[in-house]
């Protein structure tokens, strides 16, 4: 009796937290589809609802572009920082010299440095060589990332019996196609960690293409979004309904990868 | 080879290839053709622009006009890193003298433009710097209190008789002792949230000693505090009689709410409201929107100035021409005239216009002020960079929150104006 | 595998040279840079002015102050709820507890940008709706006052972050073995005992991790901080990583922000030793 009363209490519980913690999404939701003076007269309830801001905020956001360039982006590093993070994993967690240990801890140095520490530098550097454009935003992407994506991986490849390369080389195979047929595909986890949470962080980021792209048309998502809040001109009713199209995509792949990622998420944080 | 990896190799050209195409694409294109490039800072005036860079390509077919639209403060780092990254737009809107000294070197002299001669001579100063014109002023903007005129009806009040501080004070007082039968959530509505409104406001009390020399007053390394007692004093009233707290009415709310709904008397703004409050509801700026000055020394007027210059970058010579062209089009065509006085309802910059043309009495005011012997020119954009989010508005901020005496925010702004002039100045 | 040297220097130098150009020169002309009084067009050499500027430079020690403070409240808030939720959500492996993980991870996924504006018109809209239609002065003139500012600030971050952490709680209370809690159930301790005897012990780990990250995160908070207040009021809710970014970018005054990015450096390097020795010191614990 006593242990059925327990649990109902904690569905309730449940169910409200669950509640309160969706609330933000459907508050914002409700409001997209009102206009300008009915969002400002009562913010609370829904009333009269409209997809008019939809198609405007679509327009203003230049989504389709500023989409196309997201992906572009995200894809392009991802590529760049899981060849490269996996091919020096490796060579580091297969040789044991002064040198590898030296690249491991250098590695996991830089990962001390917090982005505001070089950004003034970096900007100007690559300001000077006149190369501040999407390909100087993916290197910086990967230069970035590739510290911790080195280190996740090490740990994997260590994981991996030696015997696998020398079956690997004994069939053939120079290192590098013996590294990309056998040896990368038996950490494919790994691989799905390193994808998923760079994929994320380059998504999502603002400051540092902020500082890199500067011409109309290179624009990504949430820079868009950033540049929808005119100086003395926040349309809020657009902005809701341009927060939502910002978010619709994430969800989407959130619900085909759900798994993945909150695995991921929690990976990256223990190893 | 299986599938899996066949479709991550194609993935992985694709990507290549696209950005390759991408940004080399875009180092051609803007260099051959006859593209002009505007950059543009006001969000809010975007449709506008590009109404007329539609106007103009059907007058022009060999020609394209893109606009590039950058604002919420992003404007200027934006435009540093198109010029840092040798991607200069061909005519640039420009903020100030700080910015066009920024990029002086980079900018084209207008001096010889035939527009030039038409600039409103009060204007001019804005776009001057090293003796040469570099900038030809956007519009007039004209800003005191924005009053609602209904509110003022209905409280008894006559503005036209409001004729100095005293008058002023006591029709604020009168508006207060009927503030629940008007239904008035304050006299004001002053958008204390925003630095923005805040610096703009200040200059009202700042500018008169520089004598419309926007080109000194950018030069100076102190501010002239002249006029802070008559500063302190209309500050005291705001913060008596705003809507509170002072720190949460922000911008949008106090123009499409508050001002609108006829919650509050007044605002410190000016005309580029308009736009906002016609298109909520038709006709109302007309009918409902009046404006009086600061009394700051003798007898107050509306100040009246250009926020933004439009220069033309020496980057693309091959285009300097067709940039020329579109400029001298933008400021003396009728079918220019027309998107931009009753679409983006500016004030034009140029002498002798057709008063009938503006659509409101406050437009017409304004250029009337705007043109008049004893215009004059607010100093605000000629602050160093910095100054409005870091120093005068937070102070401001402070003093309302009761933080930080007048004194002090007299003391700390100057000190932060000579400090912020000195490292901009490269000492 | 890796006899040849040729092999090894193909699989390692394309990242070690990424790493240098992006982040390691970066660094080192950042430290010279923090000696000059760069504009970002001219530059001196001033030595050590800057920072002794930036300890008597009052905004930037109120960052510092706020930045801390903020870090407390998210520490405690977001562990606090995240350990609840991943209590809540262990109870029993069912289809439901796996779709209430999912909806407290969601706002992790959203960008810091994004977050910051839903926030925005939460506070601002929403909150003053809520104020004066039941004239509830508790609602009204959020984000306006230092306080709110630095309320909305962690109220954000907690709703970000705790679904995160929880994810971490989830996975090391999962690792403890049903037996053990099975034979105390037996043993007639109630949840109470299991909680605080069992599963707190075991926690120790998580919590390091968790600790840290968070801190972590919020000495970098930049994109949540500008998308929600900017600052305002009075520049009270400006975290370190803002200020920065405004004295060189808005300011211009980059030699100056570089000092101050410098001494961020030396705080999060702090933090993560901290971390190094704390977890070591709780695994040779746990080995005696």
């Amino acid at each position: 009796m006593k242990a059925k009363v327990v649990k109902n209490i904690t569905w309730i519980i449940s169910i409200l937290l669950a509640l309160i913690w969706l609330y933000p999404f459907v508050i914002v939701f409700i409001n997209s589809l009102k206009t300008k003076s009915d969002l400002f007269s009562n913010p609370l309830m829904l009333s009269r609802p409209t997809f008019g801001n939809y198609t405007e905020a679509f327009r203003s956001l230049n989504y389709v572009q500023s989409f196309f360039n997201s992906v572009l982006i995200t894809v392009t590093s991802v590529l760049l920082i899981t060849l490269l993070a996996s091919m020096t994993a490796y060579a580091l967690a297969r040789t044991h010299g002064k040198i590898s240990s030296i690249i491991y801890y250098l590695c996991a140095a830089t990962m001390l440095i917090p982005f505001q520490s070089i950004m003034i530098p970096l900007i100007s550097i690559f300001g000077r060589i006149d190369f501040l454009n999407r390909i100087s935003l993916i290197l910086m992407n990967t230069g970035l990332a590739l510290s911790l994506s080195i280190i996740l991986y090490y740990g994997a490849f260590l994981g991996v019996p030696t015997s696998i390369d020398e079956a690997a080389m004994i069939d053939g195979a120079n290192t590098v196609k013996a590294f990309f047929s056998v040896i990368l595909p038996s950490v494919s986890p790994m691989t799905g960690t390193v994808v998923i949470l760079n994929a994320m962080k380059i998504w999502n980021d603002y400051l540092l293409p902020s500082l890199v792209i500067n011409k109309d048309g290179m624009y990504t998502i949430p820079l868009r979004m950033y540049f929808f809040f005119g100086e003395n001109n926040s349309n809020w009713q657009l902005a809701l309904a341009g927060l939502v199209l910002a978010i619709i995509p994430i969800i989407i792949l959130f619900i085909l990868l759900q798994k993945q990622i909150m695995q991921s998420a929690t990976e990256g944080a223990i190893k | 080879m299986n599938l899996k990896r066949m479709s991550l190799l194609l993935l992985t050209l694709f990507c290549v290839i696209s950005i390759a195409v991408l940004e080399f694409a875009n180092y051609g294109s803007t260099s051959n053709s006859h593209t002009i490039e505007f950059f543009n800072q006001k969000p809010e005036v975007t449709s506008g622009y590009q109404e007329l860079a539609r106007l103009y390509e059907k007058t022009h077919p060999n020609i394209k006009v893109k606009i590039t639209t950058v604002g919420n403060g992003s404007g200027a780092s934006a435009l540093q890193a198109k010029f840092v990254s040798g991607d200069a737009p061909d005519i640039v809107m420009l903020g100030g003298l700080p910015e066009i000294d920024r990029y002086h070197n980079r900018l084209l002299n207008l001096d010889n433009l035939p527009i030039q001669k038409k600039i409103v001579p009060s204007l001019k100063s804005g776009g001057r710097i090293y003796g040469h014109s570099l900038g030809v002023a956007v519009d007039i903007e004209g800003y005191g209190w924005a009053y609602n005129k209904a509110v003022f009806k209905k409280a008894g009040i006559d503005a036209g008789r409001i004729k100095d501080y005293a008058s002023f004070k006591a029709a604020v007082e009168k508006l207060n002792a009927q503030k629940k039968a008007l239904g008035l959530s304050g006299v004001f509505g002053f958008n204390g949230a925003d630095t923005s409104s805040i610096t703009s406001f200040s200059a009202q009390f700042l500018s008169q000693s520089y004598h419309n020399n926007l080109t000194k007053a950018y030069r100076s390394q102190h501010l002239n505090w002249r006029y802070s007692k008559r500063m302190a004093d209309y500050v005291d009233l705001v913060k008596r009689y705003n809507v509170k707290p002072i720190l949460s009415v922000r911008y949008d709310a106090s123009v499409q709410d508050l001002f609108f709904h006829g919650k509050v008397a007044m605002i410190p703004q000016g005309n580029w409201i308009i736009p906002t409050l016609d298109e909520a509801q038709k006709g109302f700026s007309a009918k409902n929107l009046g404006m009086l000055p600061y009394f700051v020394k003798g007898q107050g007027q509306i100040m009246t100035g250009s926020s933004w210059y439009l220069g033309i970058t020496n980057e693309h010579p091959q285009r300097e021409k067709d940039a020329k062209d579109f400029l001298q089009w933008l400021y003396n065509s009728p079918e220019s005239e027309k998107v931009i006085v009753q679409q983006m309802r500016y004030v034009p910059p140029t002498i002798n216009f057709d008063l009938n043309k503006l659509p409101d009495p406050l437009s017409k005011e304004i250029y009337r002020i705007g043109t008049g012997k004893h215009a004059q020119v607010p100093v605000h954009k000629q602050f160093p960079n910095g100054f409005n989010q870091e120093a005068i508005g937070p102070n401001m901020q402070r003093y309302f929150a009761n933080k930080i005496s007048w004194q002090q925010f007299v003391q700390r702004t100057e000190s932060q104006y000579y400090q912020l002039r000195q490292i901009q100045g490269g000492k | 595998m890796f006899q040849k040297k040729y092999y090894y220097w193909l699989f390692v130098l394309p990242s070690l040279l990424l790493i240098s150009i992006i982040i390691l020169i970066p660094f080192l002309i950042g430290i010279y840079y923090s000696f000059t009084n760069s504009n970002g067009i001219t530059a001196s050499w001033i030595g050590l002015k800057n920072y002794f500027l930036l300890f008597s430079d009052a905004n930037f020690l109120q960052s510092c102050w706020l930045t801390f403070l903020f870090s407390l409240l998210s520490v405690a808030g977001i562990n606090v709820i995240a350990l609840s939720f991943a209590l809540l959500v262990t109870r029993q492996d069912n289809r439901f507890t796996k779709f209430l993980r999912t909806i407290f991870f969601i706002p992790n996924l959203i960008g810091g940008i994004l977050l910051g504006f839903i926030w925005q018109f939460i506070f601002i809209q929403v909150f003053g709706a809520l104020g004066s239609q039941l004239h509830l002065s508790f609602f009204s003139g959020w984000l306006s006052t230092p306080e709110s500012g630095l309320w909305g600030l962690v109220i954000l971050f907690w709703w970000q972050m705790s679904g995160y952490i929880m994810l971490i709680y989830v996975a090391f209370l999962n690792a403890i073995p049903r037996s053990t809690i099975e034979s105390a159930k037996l043993d007639g301790a109630n949840e109470g005992q299991i909680f605080w005897w069992i599963k707190l012990p075991q926690l120790a780990p998580a919590f390091t991790i968790s600790l840290f990250l968070t801190l972590a995160n919020s000495f970098k908070l930049y994109e949540q901080n500008l998308a929600l207040t900017n600052g305002g009021p009075y520049r009270s809710t400006e975290m370190i990583a803002m200020n920065i970014y405004n004295t060189a970018f808005v300011n211009y005054q980059q030699g100056y922000a570089q000092a101050a990015g410098i001494l961020l450096f030396i705080f999060v390097a702090l933090i993560s030793f901290g971390q190094l020795y704390f977890s070591r010191k709780g695994e040779h614990q746990n080995e005696s």
